[in-house]
């Protein structure tokens, strides 16, 4: 690009259009850490002039996907100015955690060459960074697992299964990519919050841009899950059992263009942990909810990022549903509001026409014998209970083969319910 | 070639096991339930989709007995389903309501005097009273008229302010409080992330639901096909041989809505019950409860005007038109803005253009206007 200078330093050459503005490198690598800064202004993560402070505990979601090098690299160069006054102490320290998912998901590279690639371009001996990678499988030691069904008048049981049960076996009844996701979703944020208490952390950073945050209101809608997105867009300090995390999203006032941008200028490509599956070449039936909306985002905001924007900020402005029904989700851990169970049999109706004719009525008896045999009625049996579902994970769970799932279900899920429920009685009559 | 009604005769080959109704499980299943891919026989899908409709209109206390209620007839599908299928409900359950066809002609040509055509058969095959209302004998300007004027873009913007408003003075002129529309599911979950889209906040928490009224007004619309997928109002109208009329408007809806209903579809290939889900979603979305010093400074800006005379007024939703007296919170209804834009339009057009036949069309057209 030879259009001319940079409008900001007005001395270097501008390499970069970004909101219609010129930049040099260098200034749009300030540009975009200045927005990272403004979200993370707060004292917490500022240098520390005395020993007896603790440093905060943060933890970095790291897909080694784009935004999380990004920020990872910002977070870096956030270091290495810490340490530019000899008398202050760094102020935080950073625990980058990686979700191995490999196994249930193909890569076309490894997750440990890239470490090892990472490690060797940053000098990272003089900050307090760690590495951590957690198998996705470790999901599986967090609760009992059972075989999770939905049924067909939406009430949903879970019946103990045997303790040999694989990451397969999860996915197993699974019918396509796009539930496949949700399910991953799920556990991905699951074993990071589970992680971020077991530490002690203090913060998590997620990296979502500006365009995978609008990706994640209108998927969230199309999921069913309209009621987690104040949960997902509202960053301060949230309580986690016994302990509070600030949650925060640095980059969520940076463009996916603009992030892009900055991986290009820092040369982070290598470092790219690149799924072997490319949504670009996939029939749309094949494509996740997630990638149709970003597709979607892509043709018809080319230009400004504006809808991507008006979109994350609208989801800001959301709040928490009314009525809490007391309940969480067997799968998400998540509240459950406006009993969705019922309002879903409110509106969907199972009832038939009996049989008229004699032909209809020997196929009805035809279809009974068979369907005896092969006892496709529910056998109840004493290790059966019922359980609550959220309104997303009923969608996703329905969505798989016979309704059904297996699960880890949280030994404390009973305890949990108390605890949130002393959390918000007050005063018990 | 069959003489008989196949789901009766007796004559009928038993479908196999494998074929079977997946609610009855004693007929032959010949659609997929859009909704859930439940594999259904035609009995069986009549019975699901008019109880649907009959639980939610019981659900949400839509009608009182005695009830004068007018179907906004547009003779498109859905609209011609409202009509039957509400018929049929009123029969079926004893509502006990008046049930009026009111249609509004917009002055499109080669639309809307064809699909016309078609509520003017509904009214007599359904035996119900129908009333025309036209933007013409409203407002003095044609669809038609109002495009060649103000240009395609905008066209769906007059024409939805303009349909509003004449849907409630024709319901006013028959005395009815009540005006039903055939908005179906995939309406409202279009609705829903076209209100995050565009971030219309103001719409966000209230556009799912199923009966609307402004303050003040005595008109109240409500939507008895909120949770019916359109591939299901389709099928019914196949399967009813229903009369409808199936042609688009000739002015294609703008731009950004056509996008959005493509992602709809795409949405919908993968996971069919995904405008169910955007419903559930937009009737869980809550704003954040505002701040108050925002809120303040708002106020101040909307809802007090001060006149050309100096003198101060406050506004409030409830207040009537000064023009037409239609209920606006300003003190000129959107409807009578746009038409001053329009006429001023049309005075710069006259200087063009030979105005000795549009002032013989204006005659004709204020003669009717008095028969109005
Ligand atoms: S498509 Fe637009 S112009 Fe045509 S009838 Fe509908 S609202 Fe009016
Ligand atoms: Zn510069
Ligand atoms: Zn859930
Ligand atoms: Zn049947
Ligand atoms: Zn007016």
């Amino acid at each position: 690009m030879d259009t001319g200078k940079c409008s900001r330093c007005k001395d270097n050459e501008a390499t970069v259009l970004s909101r219609r503005e010129l930049f040099c490198q260098d200034c749009f690598i300030r540009f975009i850490c200045g927005k990272q800064r403004k979200h993370m202004g707060s004292d917490r993560y500022k240098v520390k002039f005395s020993d007896d402070v603790k440093r905060e505990k943060v933890i970095l979601p790291m897909s080694y996907g784009k935004s999380s090098l990004v920020l990872l690299d910002i977070l870096i160069s956030m270091f290495e100015e810490q340490t530019k006054n000899p008398r202050a102490k760094i102020g935080f320290e950073v625990d980058v955690v990686h979700i191995n998912d490999s196994k249930v998901i193909s890569y076309q590279n490894e997750v440990g060459s890239v470490l090892r690639k990472l490690k060797n371009h940053y000098a990272l001996e003089k900050y307090p960074i760690t590495f951590t990678d957690v198998g996705i499988e470790s999901i599986l030691n967090t609760g009992d697992v059972s075989s999770l069904t939905l049924h067909k008048d939406f009430t949903s049981t879970s019946t103990r299964g045997s303790s040999s049960v694989t990451m397969d076996d999860i996915f197993e009844g699974c019918p396509n990519r796009a539930s496949k996701k949700d399910i991953l979703d799920v556990i991905v944020k699951q074993l990071i919050e589970r992680y971020a208490v077991a530490k002690g952390a203090t913060s998590i950073l997620w990296a979502h841009s500006m365009t995978s945050l609008a990706d994640e209101v209108i998927a969230l809608t199309v999921k069913g899950r309209g009621s987690e997105i104040f949960k997902q867009l509202t960053d301060g300090v949230v309580p986690f059992g016994e302990s509070e995390i600030d949650v925060v999203h640095p980059l969520r006032d940076c463009s996916l263009g603009e992030i892009e941008k900055f991986v290009q200028m820092k040369g982070l490509e290598e470092f790219l942990l690149v799924p072997s599956d490319s949504p670009e070449r996939m029939m749309n039936k094949q494509k996740t909810i997630n990638e149709v909306v970003e597709n979607y985002f892509k043709t018809v905001d080319s230009s400004d990022d504006n809808i991507v924007s008006t979109v994350v900020k609208t989801g800001a402005k959301l709040g928490e549903p009314r009525n809490f029904d007391g309940k969480v989700c067997s799968i998400c851990n998540g509240k459950i509001y406006n009993d969705p169970m019922n309002w879903l049999k409110n509106i969907t109706h199972h009832s038939n026409l009996p049989p008229e004719t004699e032909v209809e009525k020997e196929s009805l008896r035809e279809w009974l014998d068979m369907n005896t045999q092969t006892g496709i009625t529910d056998q109840e049996s004493a290790s059966t209970n019922e359980i609550d579902l959220c309104y997303g994970c009923a969608v996703t769970v329905g969505g798989f083969k016979q309704g059904k799932i297996e699960w880890p279900v949280r030994r404390d899920a009973k305890h949990e319910v108390e605890a949130i429920l002393s959390e918000f009685i007050i005063d018990e009559e | 070639m069959r003489l008989c009604c196949p789901s009766t005769c007796p004559m009928e080959k038993k479908p196999k096991v494998s074929q079977l109704c997946e609610l009855c499980h004693c007929r032959k299943a010949i659609v997929k339930r859009p909704k859930n891919l439940q594999k259904i026989c035609k009995l069986c899908f009549y019975e699901v989709f008019e109880t649907e409709i009959h639980n939610t209109i019981v659900s949400n206390n839509l009608f009182f007995e005695g009830e004068r209620v007018a179907v906004g007839a547009s003779g498109g599908k859905d609209s011609t389903v409202l009509a039957y299928v509400l018929k049929l409900l009123n029969e079926r359950y004893h509502y006990g309501i008046d049930i009026v066809l009111l249609s509004i002609d917009e002055g499109i040509i080669g639309y809307r005097d064809d699909s016309l055509a078609t509520v003017k058969r509904n009214k007599e095959q359904y035996q119900l009273p129908l009333e025309i209302v036209s933007y013409r004998e409203l407002y003095n300007w044609t669809m038609d008229e109002i495009v060649s004027c103000a240009g395609l873009k905008n066209s769906c913007t007059y024409c939805g302010v303009f349909r509003r408003q004449a849907l409630d003075r024709g319901a006013a002129k028959l005395g009815i409080n009540h005006v039903v529309t055939g908005h179906n599911a995939d309406d409202m979950a279009e609705t829903v992330l076209m209100n995050l889209l565009r971030g219309d906040v103001a719409r966000l928490e209230k556009s799912t639901s199923i009966m609307t009224s402004s303050v003040g007004s005595p008109i109240k619309r409500s939507k008895p096909f909120k949770y019916s997928y359109q591939k299901e109002i389709v099928l019914y109208a196949h399967y009813k041989k229903l009369d409808y009329f199936s042609t688009e408007c000739s002015y294609a809806p703008e731009a950004f809505r056509g996008t959005a209903r493509e992602l709809m579809k795409n949405l919908e290939s993968i996971r069919p019950s995904c405008i169910i889900d955007i419903i559930h979603s937009g009737e869980n979305l809550v704003l954040k409860p505002k701040k108050v010093r925002k809120q303040f400074r708002k106020k101040d800006v909307t809802e007090v005007e001060v006149r050309s005379d100096g003198s101060v007024s406050l506004f409030k939703d409830g207040n009537r038109c000064e023009r037409c007296g239609y209920l606006s919170s300003n003190r000129i209804c959107k409807a009578c803005t746009l038409l001053e834009g329009l006429e001023k339009n049309r005075a710069k057009l006259k200087i063009d253009t030979d105005t000795s036949t549009d002032g013989a069309a204006k005659t004709t057209r204020e003669l009717e206007q008095l028969s109005f």
